[in-house]
C-alpha cells in the first residue's frame, strides 16, 4: 500500500509542484483539497497517512483543519506538515497548538520535502527508497 | 376711595407716643438721608419728599407735593401700579431695599428711565401718610453688575471652548463643540472654522455648527467674509450679508463676523460666526470674540498635528500590514520557481516535463512581476510620491476612451454607457482615473457571465457637488461577508482559484488609493447571484482649480 497524501492548498501551483517532487515514485500517491471544508472531507473519506496543510486558506483555515483532523479519531492517525507562507515563529507555535506534527515554511526545497516525506514513509514502515 | 381712619386692615387711631411728630420732623429726619425719600398718602399722593428726589429725579422736593407716585415710573407701569399699591394697603409690610431681585424701573423728569431700588415702610396714618418710600439710583451698580457678569460669562466661555479643544475626540468633535460655546456665548446661529491645508494647497472641510461637514465641500467663495477675513489677515464684520451671499442663501443669515485663526503671524484658518438678525456683531462683541480665537490657533494647531500623527500612525500599521500580507503573496510564485528550478537542476527531467516546469515558471514569474508592479503603484499612491498630473477632466469622456479600449477585451459583454450631458469637470489625473474605470470594467468582465451587459453611467450629484460613475454587472455577486474587504489588499473572490490567469488581489486597492488621492471614494452594492455595482465619485473641480486652469492657461 503506498502512502497516500492529501495537499491542501487553494493555489494549484503547489499542488503541481508537490505532484512533480513525488513524480513516478511507486511509494506515495497524492490527492487534493482546495479549502478547508474539503479537506476535512476528504480526510474522513480518504483516511490519507500524511496531510500537507496550508494555513491561509478559503473557508476554515489550516489551524482549524488540523484540529478538527486530529481531533477526530478516524482522522487523527494521519501526519500534519504546515505548509506556509507564514513564516513567523507564532504561526509555528500556532501550528504546534493545533497538533501538527511537523513544518515545513514556503517556498519550499522539493527535496527537503521529499526528506520529510521518507522519514514518514520509514516511520510508517514503508521501504525506504 | 376709602378713608384712612376706617381702614380695617390699616393702623387706626392717633398716636398716643410721648412725642407728637410732624412732617417737618420727617423732612428734617429724611433731608439727611442720601436717598431720595417719599412720603404717599393712601391715595398715592406724595404728601412728603426730601431733598434728594433733586438729585434722583430732576424735581425740587417742593414741585412734587400733591403729586401722584405714578408719575414717577414709566407710563407702562402706572396701571398695574394701582393694583400694588392697594394690595399694600391691604396687607401693609415692610420691603427693604435691596431684597427684590426684580429690575425697577423710575422716571426722571428729563423723561429717561433708570434702574431704581425701591424701600417701603409703612407708618402711623396720624401723620397724615402711609408710606414712606425710598428710591436709590442703581443704574451704574446695574451696569456694573451686567459687566461682570458678561465677563464672568466670557471667561467661562474661553475655559470652555479651552476644555473643548483638548478633549480626546477627534479634531472635528472638538472644534464642533467649541463653536457651540462661541454660539451660545455671542448669541449667534451659526459658526463655522476652516482650515487652510498648505501641504494640499486647498482649504479643508469645513467644520460647521449646526450641521454636517461636507468633505466635498469646494471651498469658500472668493467673495464671502471668510476669504476676505484669510486675504486681509484681519477680522471682518458685516452686519448686512448680501442676499445672495451663500451664508444668507442657505442658511437665512444677515450678520457674520470672520476671524483669522493663527499661530503667531501665520495663518491657519478662518472662523465666522453668523447671526440670523442683521447689526448683530458690535465691535465690542467682535473684539471678545478676537480674544478667544486668538488662543484657538495654537489649540487648532496641536488638534491639527495631533490628528495627523494619528493618521500617520494609522497609515504606518496599514503599510506594516501591507508588507507581512505581500510577502505572503510572494511566496506562493516563490514557491513555485524555488521547486521546479530545483528539480530541473537535480532531476533527470523528460522533455515534455521540462517544458511544462519551464512554462510554469514562466507563468509564475510574470504573476511575481505584476504583484511586485501593483504593489509599487500602491506604495507610490499612498505615500504621494505617484505624482498625479492634474487637469480638467469630463469623466463622461474618460468612459468613453477606456470603453473603446477594452471592447475588444471585453468582447463577451455588452457594454451600455449611460451618459446624460454633466457639465461638471474634475480636477483629476487622466492616467489614473482610466485605470480606476479599466480595473471596474475588467472586473466586471471577470465576474459576469458571457452575454450578461456591464452597464456604465455617469451622472453629476449636485448636492454633494460630486460626479459620480457606477460600473454593474449581472455576474455572481459578492458575498455579503466579502463586501467589507473587497478593497483591502490581496482580497480576492472564489472563483479566481480556477482562473488560468490569475488576478493580483490589488486591482481594487489601486482603484480605492487613486480614489483617496482624488479626495473621492468608492462603494459596493452587491447581491448574491444577480451582480455587484461599483460606485465612484470624484468632487467638482473647486474654484481655485479653476483659477490654477486659467493661469496655466
Amino acid at each position: 500500500m503506498p502512502i497516500k497524501i492529501l495537499s491542501v492548498d487553494d493555489e494549484p501551483i503547489v499542488y503541481r509542484i508537490i505532484e512533480a517532487t513525488l513524480g513516478i515514485d511507486p511509494r506515495f500517491s497524492l490527492i487534493a483539497a482546495a479549502d478547508g471544508d474539503e479537506a476535512i472531507v476528504q480526510a474522513k473519506q480518504e483516511k490519507p497517512d500524511v496531510v500537507l496543510l496550508d494555513v491561509d486558506l478559503p473557508g476554515k483555515n489550516g489551524f482549524e483543519v488540523c484540529k478538527a483532523i486530529k481531533a477526530d479519531p478516524e482522522t487523527s492517525g494521519a501526519v500534519v506538515v504546515m505548509l506556509t507562507a507564514m513564516a513567523q515563529p507564532s504561526d509555528k507555535q500556532k501550528g504546534i497548538d493545533a497538533g501538527a506534527d511537523d513544518y515545513l515554511p514556503k517556498p519550499f526545497s522539493p527535496a527537503v520535502l521529499l526528506d520529510k516525506l521518507d522519514e514518514i514513509a520509514a516511520r510508517l514502515g514503508a521501504p525506504s527508497s | 376711595m376709602a378713608q384712612p381712619n376706617n381702614d380695617e386692615h390699616g393702623r387706626t387711631g392717633g398716636s398716643t407716643g410721648p412725642v407728637e411728630l410732624t412732617v417737618d420732623h420727617f423732612q428734617a429726619t429724611f433731608d439727611l438721608a442720601p436717598d431720595a425719600t417719599f412720603g404717599i398718602d393712601r391715595t398715592g399722593a406724595i404728601r412728603f419728599a426730601n431733598k434728594q428726589v433733586a438729585g434722583v429725579f430732576g424735581y425740587e422736593s417742593e414741585d412734587l407735593i400733591g403729586r401722584r407716585i405714578e408719575d414717577l415710573m414709566p407710563e407702562r407701569f402706572r396701571s398695574r401700579h394701582h393694583e400694588h399699591m392697594s394690595r399694600f394697603y391691604d396687607r401693609p409690610y415692610d420691603r427693604p431695599m435691596g431684597g427684590v431681585s426684580i429690575n425697577l424701573v423710575a422716571l426722571h423728569k428729563d423723561g429717561t428711565e433708570f434702574a431704581a431700588e425701591i424701600s417701603l415702610t409703612s407708618v402711623d396714618e396720624s401723620m397724615g401718610f402711609l408710606v414712606i418710600v425710598v428710591v436709590r439710583d442703581v443704574t451704574e451698580r446695574k451696569l456694573l453688575e451686567q459687566y461682570l457678569a458678561d465677563q464672568v460669562g466670557r471667561l467661562d466661555a474661553m475655559v470652555r471652548v479651552g476644555e473643548a479643544m483638548a478633549k480626546p475626540g477627534t479634531f472635528e468633535m472638538n472644534v464642533r463643540e467649541a463653536l457651540n460655546v462661541l454660539i451660545e456665548l455671542s448669541s449667534a446661529d451659526w459658526a463655522v472654522v476652516r482650515i487652510f491645508d498648505e501641504a494640499k494647497n486647498r482649504w479643508a472641510a469645513a467644520i460647521q455648527v449646526p450641521g454636517d461637514s461636507n468633505p466635498y465641500d469646494i471651498g469658500p467663495r472668493e467673495d464671502s467674509v471668510l476669504r476676505r477675513a484669510w486675504n486681509l489677515r484681519r477680522t471682518v464684520i458685516n452686519n448686512s450679508l448680501d442676499q445672495n451671499s451663500r451664508l444668507a442663501k442657505h442658511f437665512g443669515l444677515h450678520a457674520a463676523i470672520a476671524i483669522p485663526l493663527m499661530v503667531g503671524d501665520r495663518p491657519l484658518g478662518v472662523m465666522t460666526i453668523a447671526s440670523r438678525e442683521a447689526d448683530h456683531f458690535t465691535a465690542e462683541l467682535g473684539g471678545y470674540l478676537r480674544v478667544v480665537a486668538r488662543t484657538m490657533g495654537p489649540m487648532i494647531e496641536s488638534a491639527v498635528l495631533r490628528e495627523r500623527i494619528e493618521i500617520e500612525r494609522a497609515m504606518t500599521s496599514r503599510a506594516d500590514n501591507f508588507i507581512s500580507t505581500a510577502s505572503h503573496e510572494l511566496r506562493t510564485p516563490l514557491t513555485a520557481l524555488v521547486g521546479f528550478s530545483e528539480l530541473l537542476i537535480t532531476r533527470t527531467v523528460d522533455e515534455e516535463s521540462k517544458l511544462q516546469f519551464s512554462k510554469m515558471m514562466n507563468e509564475e514569474s510574470r504573476r511575481l512581476a505584476r504583484i511586485v508592479d501593483d504593489m509599487l503603484d500602491v506604495s507610490r499612491i499612498q505615500s504621494g510620491r505617484l505624482p498625479m498630473v492634474r487637469e480638467a477632466l469630463d469623466l463622461g469622456e474618460t468612459v468613453d476612451s477606456v470603453i473603446a479600449n477594452l471592447k475588444a477585451l471585453v468582447s463577451e459583454h455588452q457594454i451600455v454607457v449611460e451618459k446624460p450631458i454633466v457639465p461638471h469637470l474634475v480636477w483629476g489625473d487622466r492616467d489614473r482615473l482610466q485605470q480606476v474605470l479599466w480595473n471596474l470594467v475588467e472586473n466586471a468582465n471577470k465576474y459576469s457571465g458571457a452575454g450578461t451587459p456591464i452597464r456604465v453611467t455617469v451622472a453629476a450629484d449636485e448636492s454633494r457637488q460630486v460626479v459620480t460613475v457606477s460600473v454593474t454587472d449581472e455576474g455572481q455577486g459578492i458575498p455579503e461577508e466579502k463586501l467589507e474587504s473587497v478593497f483591502e489588499p490581496f482580497t480576492r473572490l472564489e472563483r479566481d482559484v480556477k482562473d488560468r490567469v490569475r488576478g493580483t488581489g490589488l486591482g481594487l486597492h489601486i482603484v480605492r488609493s487613486i480614489l483617496d488621492a482624488h479626495e473621492g471614494k468608492i462603494d459596493v452594492e452587491s447581491v448574491l447571484g444577480e451582480g455587484s455595482t461599483f460606485v465612484f465619485e470624484v468632487p467638482f473641480m473647486a474654484d481655485e482649480e479653476q483659477l490654477y486652469q486659467k493661469e496655466v492657461a
